[in-house]
């Protein structure tokens, strides 16, 4: 059974659609012309290397919660807790970061750090699908408490413990685990925040659906999310699975700490990477659990953010940011339920 | 004696919009749909009020200004989920992201802020001890007598009257109440939208008890209030009850952070905490609507 | 005639599940409407009440043309449905479930129920019928019986003169069929027009006075009950002679148990022992819900137990997980095809896959190829169709996702296998093959614990028969005693 192109088509098509409708009314109320805001936007996000590099630097976190997100829904999992876990992965680069010994070979130091951001997204998510599978807790609930805890605990630690001096940021990671901006291979991008951890951004997804479809692990993740029953009645740990999935989706989430702080900005502090883990549910339903898909949505996404920040001098950049929800709305009512089911292939 | 006062007026104040936010939740989850659109029902009701009180000058109408706000985010969330069947979680998800970025690009084009709003219906300061005044100050607040207002109007609907039985009909079976000729689609439509009134009026007394609209002034109060519902059974005195218990503990941050031995991150992170553990060890007790989701 | 359908077609997609199917209803009088699973008897009651809508033919109802009513008109005529599955609010009580939609009202706007108006009216409905229950009990405290009661006060209380009843005896006891059938006897006498659906003969004539038989759609037999022998309405039913098993086994009387059951107690099960040898059979008959789910659950390792052992051929296998089990050498194979039989969201590869305990750990990486090879290699052997290895079992008719699922678990070592409802809403000619591909397997030395509804299944498969009644095994014989007569006593518990 394959989709044709038109299904495939149709959650974009009708998001696009919605979100103009709504976006230019807004811009419209806010007394600007839409044509004009369309035009600054599309030039701010597209039009120079500058405004690309920015989009794609952008979209790099959104990649990464997106894949995250669609995991834990193979799972017939609600991972809401992506924004925690990558305030967790960001907490964990800006811890582990400044301690990598200098001599330490590059490649050696950004790899540690990255297993600190992931293991520190794998603690939040394992804690919430073990929460699921021996408690019975909803996973929306227990990860949006997640959540608020990560996110009161990186204040603290941002503002006190973590604190760089009279600086409102941490310590600067060690030169040994710092991933090098593209700026110096292409000097038209200077100052863009685009490192290469882009390139771990748009590898990601791929790994993550060939996880699913191509390994027993992947098999039972997608067992789970068809029909919890079965997975149980086959003597598959319904437990084990629960913690898997959300561990793997967590991890995912917390790769985004690798971008951050190793990629764009060198050090943490308080805000960096909020909303990301909930636009990340957005770029999920759009994406379908196809890489190719997902990458494109959080590319979407970025531009919007991008574009947003460009036209803020004439409409508040929050106005392209209400696209987001409408896409969610409009796609969310196609795919999400078959997407939830793991019908989605 | 007078830290105690202060405690409990806290209470009162930080009781009063999950309170609310609770009760609107406990209809719409009875209805079968998930809400952790509760959110953004509350900021976008503190904002209408904000907006209400500067035009009118009166909490009343500023309340007014919430309840509609708040329902129509409620109708809304109704068209999504209900009318074109998205996935409950993910058009929460979208509700509360379009409450956050449509508060910010209004509060931009009418009073030109990014972060606030001027401050609203302040007062001459009143006289007498710190615990008195703030007692007083909490109990002036319309919203929370409205709160007790809405807590026995929802006891009654839920328990005692057809439209109650109906939504809890929808929520456990909704193809019994196919059956019998009344439709799902419009009992959970209004379940919905009451349920956005009530957690925009939640919202307001945010904003009316601060005297001012912030951005993203209900940082998680809608997701603790969904969790209320759920200690509280998905019934509404017990709720109630959940509700106060974790308004208590946001008394208890606001009483004492600054003052004791005790770190504040401790303290700011008690509700979350609780409730966490709350909702797991009840988790198995209560029973959720059988067709939520 | 208070209700006729004339000539109605129905198609999902290209299956035509009704063809030119007529059918009437008169005051007075019960019309069975009899037909094997699928043969389009559901369809036909959501076409009558209003539900679904038919592709060509008319629904008449008291003479006036009906094109398209909802449930609410429906219910305004004069017509009621109990549905198969039961449309009660469990957490309402049997007042407030009777007179949802039609609450009486009180208080101001009338915003409040009327719940002493509704518990009168329960009551003297209930006097009148026969149909006794108190009004203030929760649904969710009441046995099968007891919520088939509320169905029909539900619809009676509406005020209905034709009621449609969908297999309203599957779920309940002999006793309980008997009640149901003299309130029914008594509801047509005072004059209503009765739809009775069922497969099981014995109540088709002990109620019917027309019977209508459907096949594959269509309507192979109309006439008066009294015109008519068991004979003929089984063979209409089937459309001719039922296709026969063979069998090849050598007599091995001596062979060694290979999975035994000792006192076992758990939820729903109370002292229960059985064992079953290698090349055997062993049915299981009873009246659903009295403790075979919990049994085959418990053995296969998925519902804990209290007390007992069960040892699967010399291994002790009471402390075993569901997964040692599997590797031991059990099979299973539950009733509930779609929820824990299969995985409908997954391909027929993926589900047949799984199958293998190795899937349930480890992480290995998969050969997409082997996989397509392994399950067309399953599916030319069990005749799956479509015969697409990467097809989703969502997309398969009952019959092929059964096949699929009884071939995940006969298609890999095995020393025990339980099997229930093996061909419960599966077509004949699939059912045939599933029966046959056990008997093969027991021939090879698979030892098997059947349940079934079917009385027939069982004493087509079994080598002996027990009955199990809440949660025991009361009796075992032969399967050549196993009759209808000798068994019926002991599933009701006549005989305890």
């Amino acid at each position: 059974m394959t989709e044709s192109r038109l299904d495939r088509a149709a959650p974009w098509l009708i998001a696009a659609g919605c979100s103009l409708v709504a976006v230019n009314v807004a811009i419209w109320i806010a007394g600007a012309s839409p044509w004009h805001v369309g035009k600054l936007a599309f030039a701010g996000a597209f039009g120079s290397a500058y405004g690309l590099a920015q989009t794609l630097a952008k979209a790099t976190p959104l990649a990464l919660t997106g894949a995250s997100v669609a995991f834990a829904l193979r799972a017939g999992l609600f991972n809401v807790g992506a924004e925690g876990q990558v305030a967790a992965g960001v907490l964990a680069a800006a811890v582990v970061g400044p301690r990598v010994p200098q001599g330490i070979p590059w490649g050696i130091g950004v790899i540690l750090v990255a297993c600190a951001s992931m293991a520190a997204g794998a603690l939040l998510g394992a804690i919430a699908g073990w929460l699921k599978a021996a408690r019975g807790a909803h996973e929306v609930l227990s990860t949006l408490m997640l959540n608020g805890l990560v996110a009161v605990l990186a204040t603290w630690l941002y503002s006190g413990p973590l604190r760089f001096g009279a600086q409102v940021h941490t310590a600067p990671v060690s030169a040994g685990a710092r991933i090098p901006a593209i700026d110096h291979v292409l000097p038209a991008l200077r100052g863009s925040a685009l490192s290469y951890a882009v390139v771990l951004a748009a590898i990601v997804p791929f790994a993550a659906k060939w996880y699913l479809d191509r390994t027993r692990g992947g098999l039972r993740i997608r067992a789970l999310g068809a029909s919890p029953a079965t997975a149980q009645s086959l003597g598959h740990s319904v437990l084990a699975t629960n913690v898997r999935a959300m561990a793997m989706a967590g991890a995912l989430a917390g790769l985004v700490g690798v971008h951050y702080v190793l990629g764009f900005k060198g050090y943490a502090e308080d805000g960096l990477g909020a909303g990301v883990g909930f636009t990340g549910i957005a770029v999920a339903m759009l994406g379908a659990g196809r890489p190719i898909a997902t990458l494109l949505a959080a590319v979407l996404f970025g531009a919007l953010a991008q574009g947003g920040l460009a036209v803020n001098a004439v409409v508040p950049s929050d106005t392209l940011l209400l696209a987001q929800s409408i896409v969610l709305v409009s796609v969310g009512a196609v795919v999400a339920r078959s997407l939830a089911k793991g019908a989605a292939r | 004696m007078n830290a105690l006062l202060v405690f409990i007026a806290q209470c009162i104040s930080a009781t009063t919009p999950l309170l609310l936010a609770a009760l609107g939740g406990t209809l719409s989850e009875r209805a079968g749909v998930a809400t952790i659109a509760l959110e953004g029902y509350i900021l976008v009701g503190a904002f209408a009020a904000a907006v209400g009180a500067l035009a009118s000058g009166s909490a009343l109408f500023a309340c007014a200004c919430a309840i509609v706000a708040g329902a129509l985010m409620g109708a809304l969330f109704s068209l999504s989920t209900v009318t074109l069947k998205a996935n409950a979680i993910v058009a929460g998800v979208a509700v509360n992201l379009f409450a956050g970025a449509s508060t910010r690009v209004a509060l931009k084009v009418l009073y030109d802020s990014a972060s606030n709003s001027p401050p609203l219906l302040t007062r001459s300061a009143r006289t007498g001890s710190i615990g008195a005044v703030s007692l007083i100050e909490s109990l002036s607040q319309p919203v929370t007598w409205l709160a007790l207002l809405a807590l026995v109007a929802v006891v009654t609907l839920v328990h005692k009257s057809a439209f109650g039985m109906r939504v809890e009909a929808a929520g456990e079976h909704p193809d019994a109440l196919t059956t019998r000729g009344v439709s799902v689609e419009r009992t959970r439509w209004i379940a919905l939208t009451m349920g956005g009134a009530l957690a925009g009026l939640g919202g307001a007394h945010l904003s009316l008890a601060q005297h001012e609209f912030v951005a993203y002034m209900s940082a998680g109060r809608g997701f603790l209030a969904l969790a209320a519902v759920i200690i509280g059974g998905w019934k509404p005195a017990r709720t109630a009850l959940a509700a106060l218990s974790i308004g208590a503990l946001y008394a208890l941050e606001a009483t004492l952070s600054g003052r004791a031995a005790i770190p504040t991150v401790l303290l700011q992170a008690l509700p979350f905490a609780f409730t966490l553990v709350a909702v797991v060890g009840l988790v198995g007790r209560v029973r959720a609507p059988r067709a939520l989701g | 005639m208070t209700l006729s359908l004339s000539r109605v077609h129905k198609r999902y997609g290209p299956r035509a599940v009704l063809e030119d199917a007529s059918l009437s209803l008169e005051p007075g009088r019960i019309r069975a409407l009899v037909g094997e699973n699928g043969a389009g008897k559901s369809t036909l009651v959501k076409i009558a009440c209003g539900m679904l809508a038919p592709d060509e033919g008319a629904l008449r109802f008291d003479q006036r043309a009906v094109t398209g009513w909802s449930a609410r008109e429906a219910t305004a005529a004069g017509l009621g449905v109990v549905h198969q599955h039961f449309t009660l609010v469990e957490t309402l009580t049997v007042a407030d479930n009777v007179v949802l939609g039609r609450e009486p009202r009180r208080g101001p706007f009338g915003l409040l129920v009327d719940r002493d108006n509704a518990r009168a009216r329960v009551r003297s409905l209930g006097e009148k019928h026969g149909l006794v229950i108190d009004p203030d009990r929760r649904i969710e405290s009441l046995s099968v019986g007891e919520r088939q009661r509320v169905e029909l006060l539900r619809v009676l209380d509406g005020g209905a003169r034709c009621v449609l009843l969908d297999e309203p005896t599957a779920v309940l006891s002999p006793a309980e069929v008997r009640g149901l059938l003299d309130v029914l006897r008594s509801l047509a006498k005072s004059g209503a027009a009765l739809l009775f659906i069922s497969h099981k003969l014995d109540e088709v004539f002990a109620i019917a006075d027309d019977v209508t038989v459907l096949r594959r759609g269509r309507v192979v037999l109309d006439a008066k009950a009294s015109e008519l022998s068991r004979d003929d309405v089984a063979k209409a039913v089937v459309g001719g002679e039922v296709p026969s098993l063979r069998s090849a086994r050598v007599s091995e009387a001596e062979a060694r148990v290979a999975l035994r059951v000792d006192g076992l107690v758990c939820d729903g099960v109370d002292q229960l022992s059985l064992s079953v040898r290698r090349g055997e059979v062993l049915g299981i008959a009873g009246v659903e819900g009295n403790g075979q789910r919990a049994l085959f659950e418990a053995i296969a390792g998925v519902r804990a137990t209290q007390r007992g052992t069960i040892t699967l051929g010399d291994r002790d296998a009471t402390r075993d997980s569901a997964l040692e089990r599997r590797r031991a050498g059990l099979g299973f194979v539950p009733e509930d095809r779609e929820n824990t039989g299969l995985c409908a969201a997954l391909s027929i590869a993926e589900n047949l896959c799984l199958g293998d305990p190795a899937t349930a750990t480890g992480d290995g990486a998969l050969s997409a190829r082997k996989l397509r090879e392994d399950a067309l290699r399953v599916i030319e052997r069990y005749d799956i169709r479509p015969a697409d290895p990467e097809a989703p079992v969502r997309s398969l008719s009952g019959g092929n996702a059964q096949k699929v699922l009884v071939a995940r678990e006969l298609e890999r070592p095995l020393e025990a296998l339980l099997l229930a409802q093996p061909t419960r809403g599966v077509d004949i000619g699939a059912a045939t093959a599933i029966r046959q591909h056990v008997l093969d397997a027991r021939d090879r030395g698979l030892a098997v614990v059947l349940v079934s509804s079917e009385l027939d299944e069982l004493r087509a498969l079994s080598d002996r028969v027990a009955v199990i009644f809440r949660g025991k095994l009361v009796t075992e014989m032969p399967v050549h005693e196993a009759t209808d007569e000798r068994l019926g006593p002991w599933m009701i518990g006549a005989n305890t």
